[in-house]
């Protein structure tokens, strides 16, 4: 009962940060991947550093398991565009989608709905799915530092500094004080006056 | 207008949440439940078919802490909204001194309210979500994982499924959008 409880109010704060951040609103999902406004991008890659700058030094002492995901090439990849095809036209992932039928978006029913139906159509067809895309190239559990031979608690830290880097250059960038896009910007100027 | 939180307090927010769920039980994740649903609703009707089915044998009809995370989400998006329109409330009542935030704010920090946001939805707009959903959740489960199970906890993992993932999932969907714009459909 204890763990059922703790997933219901660990998902409250899920959704509630979903909605209140404006990831939940396909608007903002459409802006990011027509790379408008990256507002959803940024947000995602700030989340994945601050959570490994908690969890990976707490690995180091023992406290948390960081566990993994089985790696099988084919699936993973075809999974991935019919997901990007979906994401496109719906502008919701499986999470923001909830939280949007809790906010009562009329399209967050249908989406919903539909997420059901293809979860149904996977069932169905998984067992001719599964020995064409999942058992070939089937790597089990593989992790970059593993596979690298690197140190993970090392390699999760740096790979979080490097993100919260490249958040504040696509900021900046945005912001228009990126000294990248300055440079890029004067340069276009002076190929323009030259031609 | 109530200004929505920006990417930096929403992302490390979703951090914090993220490095709770590691610590208290496992890594944040919500696309099994699209078919542990199913499996649920379908087990009444016809058990032997949900018994004999070689993916529901991996994703039984059980509630589990991932089901209840994801009416969680739900509950979550509700009072969210709530707590939203009563401070648009409020702020309303204070009078227009705001008006004109919107364009105030800088880009990157607001986005789009998207297609005829928040109520007035059409059946053209319905239809697409319903398709978008069902790729979407079919791509999650070949792929066994979606944006929270993949790319905010698998990235987190320094899953290499997690980055392959991600990749394809913009080399697909910036085209698609960009050709979706273009076209008027979203």
């Amino acid at each position: 009962m204890g763990i059922l409880a703790l997933g219901l109010v660990t998902g409250v704060a899920f959704g509630y940060i979903l909605y209140r951040s404006g990831v939940s609103r396909c608007g903002c999902i459409f802006d990011a991947l027509n790379l408008l406004n990256l507002k959803a991008v940024k947000l995602m890659l700030t989340a994945v550093a601050v959570g490994s700058l908690i969890v990976y030094p707490l690995s180091a002492l023992g406290l948390v398991s960081i566990g993994g995901k089985t790696l099988y090439v084919l699936g993973v990849l075809a999974g991935g565009a019919v997901f990007g095809l979906g994401f496109a036209i719906a502008g919701y992932c499986p999470g923001t989608a909830l939280a949007a039928l809790g906010a009562g978006r009329k399209d967050a029913w249908p989406m919903v709905l539909g997420g059901l139906a293809g979860a149904l159509a996977y069932a169905r067809v998984y067992p001719v799915l599964e020995p064409v895309l999942i058992r070939p190239l089937n790597f089990g559990r593989h992790s970059l530092p593993d596979a690298l031979g690197v140190n993970p608690v090392a390699m999760g830290i740096a790979f979080a500094l490097l993100l919260l880097g490249v958040v504040t250059v696509i900021d900046r960038w945005e912001r228009g004080v990126c000294f990248i896009r300055k440079a890029w910007v004067a340069r276009r100027k002076a190929h323009d006056a030259g031609a | 207008m109530t200004r929505e939180w920006s990417w930096l307090k929403g992302g490390v927010a979703l951090g914090l949440l993220s490095a709770f769920a590691f610590l208290t039980y496992k890594p944040l994740g919500v696309s099994t439940s699209y078919p542990r649903t199913v499996a649920l609703l379908l087990n009444p009707l016809v058990p032997a078919w949900v018994a004999d089915n070689p993916y529901f044998q991996r994703v039984p009809p059980v509630v589990d802490w991932q089901l209840m995370l994801v009416i969680g989400i739900v509950i979550g998006g509700f009072i969210a909204s709530r707590v939203t329109a009563r401070m648009e409330a409020a702020e309303r009542a204070k009078g227009d001194q705001a008006s004109g935030a919107a364009e105030a704010s800088p880009r990157g920090e607001s986005c789009a309210a998207g297609p005829a946001d928040p109520v007035d939805v059409s059946p053209q707009r319905r239809w697409r979500a319903f398709l978008g959903g069902f790729l979407v959740l079919f791509g999650a489960r070949l792929a066994d994982g979606c944006t929270s199970g993949h790319v905010i906890t698998g990235m987190t993992q320094l899953a290499t499924a997690s980055f392959l993932f991600a990749a394809a999932v913009f080399a697909v969907g910036i085209p698609a959008a960009k050709w979706f714009r273009s076209k008027g459909w979203v």
